[in-house]
């Protein structure tokens, strides 16, 4: 015990001296790279001489890849509380149809912004990267389903 | 009969009934005699559902309960027959009234404030490997109509009678729909498709009401005076990672209180600045109020000029709720934590109401974050907002990230309650 402390205060006093970090501490697995865009997707046709798509946006989050991840797991909070409910991912990234519709092209997508705005009310995530020998990496920030990050 | 034509007519019966929605004919728990407050009493935690004390069962010989569920600080059950399903929560203040039979099935989620009135019918028997899930969000009004499996009814919106909200839609927050055109033609408005994220969001409620449901049932069978008053949360002493760990009473004036005898139920870490001499004035806070602290995040409470009846708040793991001095609460008002852009920088993603603040009969401010003296009229919905100090939100008005990106404002389309032209408050 004597001894252990002794080093530390060796360990401290050398990387005083050299400006070097004393001990290699194992590090969380912080998520880096995070980000989430909204990607559409649409499917056009025609019927009865008008041209209507149907339309999608996907919430999708890209994060870098975490040495030694086999998983990520994804965690949700609702408006009514944490969930047990997790998913698992093998490799990033993570996609979530958050709006939807079908309907005369010239119309643009009239309820993208209603459906965006409703789903970021009630749903947030996290995404946490699981090792190998079971153990977890730190979270990401909790990140609003349907909203852009950063 | 001989056992050949018994077991046809067993098979037949239960060909009829597996294509049925949720009945009375189906087994599930009488919350009679001593099927209260765990239905039915002598179920395992992980099967049995919890009907808060302080709900009200007006016909409890004509209701049936299936597993897992849970029934919140007062509900009001009044319909004379009543069917409910399993993994389905009503939240505080649900009333199930009207008459005729009301049938809720599978997976339902009555959000606080939630009313329906008998014949209706929400959801249906669960089908393995589809979208069960049905919702009607808070303050909403199912009046006599459907609402079918995989769908939903967002906050203080109202669907009348014989209107089917079909498997696939979302009746928007405030709309009210009056014609079956409206609930099925996006183009008109009242509603949207539902999409994949919101059953997340769905399948999420009905996990953590599921936790409710066993966890609660664990508290009763611990100690029998836990479930009533002023009383601890549940806790399943840190098993479930996304749980709360502790079980914590209100503190009161600096007090840490448990008075199970009171008439409202105050749950959990909740702080409150006044003591409880004056919270059991009648003239300062009112009767049948809920305020739930289940996940065991700081949630503070200043003094209360006047809280009305069925008042409700809900705080969150992970966000907190943070009232400031002298603020009335409206009749059936409710104030829900939650993360939002208007939160993100508060100390817990605190929802916050200033000083003086005034929150009107049936409205709703939802992960938002208020200065002093703001009013919010009668039946309106505050969401993801920042208002500065003194905005006055007119009654029975939705207002969606005011103060944020994609602020949203438009008028709530019917009256939940609320006197013509005024704030209601």
């Amino acid at each position: 015990m004597c001894c252990a402390l002794w080093l530390l205060l060796l360990l401290g006093l050398v990387s005083a001296c050299t400006g070097l970090a004393p001990v290699a501490l194992p590090q969380p697995q912080v998520l880096t790279g995070l980000h989430a865009t909204l990607e559409d997707e649409t499917d056009r046709y025609t019927q009865d001489g008008v041209e209507y798509w149907r339309w999608k946006t996907h919430w999708v989050v890209r994060w870098d890849p975490v040495p030694g991840a086999v998983a990520y797991e994804l965690v949700y909070m609702t408006s009514e509380g944490a969930s047990n409910k997790t998913s698992r991912l093998d490799q990033p990234p993570y996609r979530l149809e958050v709006a939807l519709g079908d309907n005369a092209q010239h119309e643009g997508m009239p309820t993208r912004a209603m459906q965006l705005l409703t789903i970021q009310g009630l749903l947030a995530v996290k995404i946490l990267p699981r090792l190998a020998d079971g153990s977890i990496g730190t979270f990401s920030t909790w990140l609003q389903v349907g909203r852009p990050y950063p | 009969m001989d056992s050949k034509k018994s077991a046809l007519l067993l098979a037949a019966t239960l060909i009829v009934l597996s294509g049925m929605p949720w009945t009375l004919a189906h087994a599930g728990c009488a919350p009679s005699g001593g099927n209260r407050p765990v239905c039915p009493a002598s179920a395992t935690l992980d099967a049995a559902s919890f009907i808060d004390p302080t709900a009200s069962i007006t016909f409890p010989a004509d209701v049936r309960i299936g597993e897992h569920s849970y029934i919140a600080p007062f509900a009001d059950l009044l319909t004379p027959k009543i069917a409910i399903g399993e993994k389905t929560n009503l939240q505080d203040s649900v009333m199930l009234a009207g008459s005729g039979t009301v049938t809720l099935g599978d997976e339902v989620i009555l959000a606080h404030g939630a009313r329906v009135d008998g014949p209706a019918r929400i959801g249906r028997r669960a089908v393995v490997g589809e979208h069960n899930a049905a919702f009607v969000g808070f303050n909403s009004y199912v009046k006599g109509a459907t609402v079918e499996h995989d769908a939903m009814v967002l906050h203080l919106a109202r669907v009348n009678p014989g209107i089917v909200v079909k498997h696939g839609m979302v009746v928007l927050s405030g709309k009210n729909v009056t014609t079956q055109a409206q609930a099925d033609n996006p183009a008109l408005g009242k509603v949207v498709p539902i999409t994949d994220a919101l059953r997340l969001f769905m399948e999420g409620v009905l996990h953590v009401n599921e936790t409710f449901a066993r966890e609660y049932t664990r508290l009763y069978r611990d100690d029998k005076t836990n479930v009533t008053g002023i009383n601890y949360d549940p806790s399943d002493g840190g098993a479930s990672p996304s749980f709360n760990p502790t079980r914590d009473l209100p503190v009161l004036a600096g007090a840490s209180t448990r008075v199970p005898s009171y008439r409202n139920r105050f749950i959990g870490d909740l702080g409150m600045s006044d003591s409880f001499s004056r919270l059991n004035d009648r003239m300062v806070v009112g009767n049948k109020i809920s305020l739930r602290t289940d996940e065991g995040e700081p949630f503070h409470v200043g003094t209360i000029a006047r809280m009305n009846d069925r008042t409700t708040f809900h705080a969150l793991e992970h966000t907190g709720i943070d009232l400031h001095n002298n603020i009335t609460y409206g009749l059936r008002s409710l104030v829900h934590g939650g993360q939002s852009n208007a939160t993100v920088n508060n100390p817990h993603s605190s929802t916050v109401m200033g000083e003086g603040t005034r929150l009107g009969n049936y409205a709703v401010l939802f992960r938002s974050d208020t200065g002093a003296n703001v009013t919010i009229g009668c039946g309106s919905l505050v969401d993801g907002s920042t208002l500065p100090a003194g905005t006055v939100i007119p009654a029975r008005t939705v207002v969606i990230n005011r103060g944020q990106a994609g602020e949203t404002t438009y008028p709530v389309e019917w009256n939940p309650g609320c006197p013509t032209g005024g704030m209601g408050s």
